[in-house]
């Protein structure tokens, strides 16, 4: 299987970034609803069925990690990208480059098939200390722990094979990719449905058919796990946006999630995701009159995954109180470069603009007659995705 | 005394006047000068600063202050409830299953009206008395003798608050420690899975009560149980829950002082243990959590702890002795354990083929693993206490009578 992407000018001295993406909307032995009869071949299927829209979320996460204003990490630019995916009929009349996907680049999630991309994938991110590992995987799950969860693959259910040989065990492979000498920040995003409870039971001292070998463990800089793990997940999404989990997090990924470093630029990393992905989706979940939550797991320790190629964007509220002296105000909003970004009088009670995130002085002078009048200086930081200040004169 | 050429700076959160938090500080160019705590005098040359403030429930406050040399500065922060956390996971339990749901009526004033914040004992209602409607659900306790679940009685229970809307009832409640061992309280309702929620409580230590929470939304009971009495406990819970790891890891200091509380605090230093492991910082660990398992011998969780430290430092032998000796004594206090433990046990168990790993250890692996998997995969990621929903450490099918109701008295109804 060929890489789906390859940075032009692999330099090989120089650490990367390494994505192994999957997508597995349609299942082969599974139907599409779990009222009708499993296709044949199928064993047993634990009345599972197939979804639509984890293809499209492992699409739109590939493509925005090559985009031109996607990934951004300096340290380690993007070097491959591996995307195995099986979109269902619905992704792909919503999605129509979905359906003429080229097998030799992007291949079908199967079990053999996905054990080859995952040793290609350690054996690209083991190269280098400084490389980076990023993993997502979208597809029917079982979460065991934060830690510990098995994602089904698209020949899951085949008759005449364990019941767990086409699944891939994230707990084992996150602890096998934790040796001294691999890639030393690592990020793993699965968004799998969290089955019923009990389903798997009987088969959870088998070992799964898609992991690795662990061998001396080593310490990692960063090695956190994000999953989406709520009942009902991969029904929320829409086949043509993808999973609620996908969503939110490339909102994140594009510049929501970002916080300051310690350099004053702004990036997304384990520290930032901690702590805005679980609200973000939280709150597309509620859009839809649903909870979700994200569930973190890994190795916690605060690290870059990407730096967005401009401060992002705020949506910046100001109201100003009492409306009569708005009505005799003189509004000025400057960055901290001093250039004027408002200015504008008399002003509206309620100001809405869209900022880049940073820091801002905003002033605001009222005049009594001819005669200067009450002045307010309201220094404030705005951070992504939304500020408001609430100015009374 | 202050240097006249520098300012002085103290930033304090109104809500929490004794509290340690964490703070950043920057120039106006953003760039990170140095982090701080609340509550604590900084020196600073004059100039422009960005302050911010992580509170535990995932916020971040952010401040721009000026100083002028000679300065003597206190900016205060005010964040709102700090209990926030413990609001949002109540908020959630309650719009889960009816998300249109009107906020619940909260019945504190009526407290007094209902409950003396007396203990009742085994066999009472927490809170119903004669007249009192049907109870929401039942309660019993449970704790784990050398691997066997036994139900225990006697259970101090006050309760705190409760209120109901036509759809959803909630009951608040404080449990007081006793016997030798975990307790975890099972609760139930007639005709639905049972939830078992671990209480984060020991007997003799600085945390010897906790905070049980049920919620009842007309179809099913959700439960949380919370820590109480240690500020600092709290804090580190409320940022672990937040997953802010480094912001808990920052509340620890040292690991010294940590070890020092352990006879003390168990509960406060499995946490610390929780928040160096998620963090990979393994030398600040130094040899606690060795004593934290051996010392406290009814807590799983410093088993868990040390078993962990031992296979990450490559001395899989002592790590597969401590996860056998956590399984004997029961579901750990805290997800992070259930977590940890698990997936070492399936490490062992499923993928790592080690000569060294002997024919009787493999044996008691494989059951251990085969006994916690049906936990853990019933088990509620989201709270830090741990919470398992849909199964019973015995399905006896004992009588409600056996049981201790949850009931609300007539006055904390509302029909309307």
């Amino acid at each position: 299987m060929n890489l789906w992407y390859r940075r032009d000018d692999p330099d090989d001295s120089q650490p990367g970034s390494h994505a192994l993406v999957i997508g597995v909307s349609h299942y082969r032995y599974l139907p599409d609803s779990p009222e009708d009869a499993p296709p044949s071949g199928a064993g047993e299927t634990l009345g599972l069925a197939n979804v639509t829209t984890p293809a499209i979320s492992a699409w739109r996460f590939a493509n925005w990690l090559t985009a031109a204003d996607g990934f951004n990490q300096p340290t380690a630019p993007l070097a491959s990208v591996r995307l195995l995916l099986s979109p269902s009929s619905a992704e792909i009349d919503e999605t129509p480059a979905l359906g003429g996907l080229d097998e030799n680049t992007v291949a079908t999630p199967t079990r053999d098939n996905v054990l080859d991309a995952l040793f290609a994938w350690r054996q690209d991110c083991n190269r280098r200390r400084g490389n980076i590992a990023i993993l997502y995987v979208a597809g029917h799950g079982i979460q065991l722990s934060k830690d510990d969860s098995l994602v089904l693959l698209h020949d899951f259910a085949r008759a005449r094979r364990a019941i767990l040989d086409a699944a891939m065990d994230i707990g084992n492979i996150w602890r096998a990719m934790a040796t001294p000498n691999a890639a030393a920040r690592q990020y793993y995003f699965v968004d799998a449905c969290r089955t019923r409870p009990g389903l798997f039971d009987a088969y959870l001292t088998t070992p799964a058919g898609v992991a690795l070998d662990i061998t001396k463990e080593g310490a990692l800089d960063s090695a956190p796990i994000f999953y989406s793990a709520s009942p009902r997940s991969l029904a929320l999404g829409l086949p043509a946006e993808g999973t609620l989990f996908c969503q939110a997090l490339l909102d994140c990924l594009k510049g929501n999630g970002a916080e300051l470093d310690a350099a004053g630029e702004w990036v997304v990393g384990t520290g930032s995701l901690l702590r805005h992905l679980p609200a973000t989706l939280e709150r597309l979940a509620a859009c839809h009159q649903a909870t979700q939550t994200t569930v973190i797991g890994g190795q916690l320790r605060d690290a870059v995954l990407h730096r967005p190629r401009e401060a992002p964007d705020v949506s910046l509220g100001i109201k100003v109180s009492p409306q009569e002296a708005a009505g005799h105000a003189h509004c000025t909003l400057a960055d901290f470069n001093g250039e004027t970004v408002y200015d504008q009088e008399p002003v509206p009670t309620e100001i809405t603009l869209n900022v880049k995130a940073g820091l801002y002085a905003l002033q605001l002078a009222v005049r009594d007659g001819d005669q200067p009048g009450a002045s307010v200086l309201r220094p404030f930081m705005a951070r992504p995705p939304s500020h408001r200040e609430e100015i009374r004169l | 005394m202050n240097d006249t050429a520098q300012a002085s700076l103290t930033v304090i959160v109104p809500e929490l006047p004794g509290g340690m938090l964490p703070i950043s500080l920057r120039d106006m160019r953003m760039r990170l000068l140095g982090t701080a705590f609340t509550g604590q005098p900084l020196q600073l040359a004059p100039g422009g600063y960005l302050l911010q403030l992580d509170t535990p429930d995932g916020n971040i406050h952010s401040v721009v202050t000026q100083l002028e040399a000679g300065d003597d500065k206190t900016i205060e922060i005010p964040v709102g409830d700090t209990t926030g956390l413990a609001e949002r996971w109540e908020r959630r339990l309650a719009v889960e299953r009816t998300p249109r749901e009107p906020e619940i009526r909260s019945l504190d004033n009526d407290i007094t009206d209902f409950s003396s914040n007396m203990p009742v004992g085994a066999g009472a209602a927490w809170m119903g008395g004669s007249g009192a409607p049907p109870p929401i659900g039942f309660t019993r306790l449970w704790t784990v003798d050398d691997g066997e679940w036994r139900a225990v009685g006697d259970p101090e229970i006050e309760l705190l608050d409760s209120a109901t809307t036509p759809k959803i009832t909630r009951a608040k409640a404080e449990i007081h420690a006793f016997g030798t061992g975990m307790l975890y309280a099972e609760l139930k309702k007639t005709g639905n899975p049972p939830v078992l929620v671990a209480l984060p409580m020991a007997r003799g230590s600085a945390i010897d009560s906790c905070r049980l929470e049920v919620v009842d939304d007309g179809d099913t009971l959700k439960a949380t149980a919370t820590l109480l009495q240690s500020e600092r406990a709290r804090l580190i819970s409320d940022y672990l829950q937040n997953s802010a790891v480094e912001k808990a890891a920052e509340l620890l200091n040292d690991a010294e002082s940590l070890l020092q509380a352990k006879l003390q605090n168990p509960l406060e230093a499995a946490l610390g243990g929780y928040a160096l492991l998620r963090l990979d910082a393994l030398p600040a660990l130094h040899t606690w959590p060795k004593n934290l398992a051996n010392w406290i011998g009814w807590l799983p969780d410093g088993a868990i702890i040390h078993a962990e430290q031992m296979a990450r430092q490559g001395d899989h032998q002592t790590a597969i002795e401590y996860l056998l000796k956590a399984g004997k004594r029961g579901l750990p206090m805290f997800n992070e354990g259930l977590d940890l433990l698990i997936g070492r046990l399936r490490d062992y168990v499923l993928y790592r083929r080690d000569d060294s790993i002997e024919e009787a250890h493999s044996e008691a692996l494989r059951a251990l693993l085969k006994r916690l998997s049906p936990w853990s995969s019933a088990m509620n990621p989201e709270p830090l206490t741990l919470v398992i929903e849909g199964r019973s450490p015995c399905d006896d099918g004992a009588a409600d009578g056996d049981w201790t109701p949850i009931s609300l008295t007539q006055q904390d109804s509302h029909d309307d």
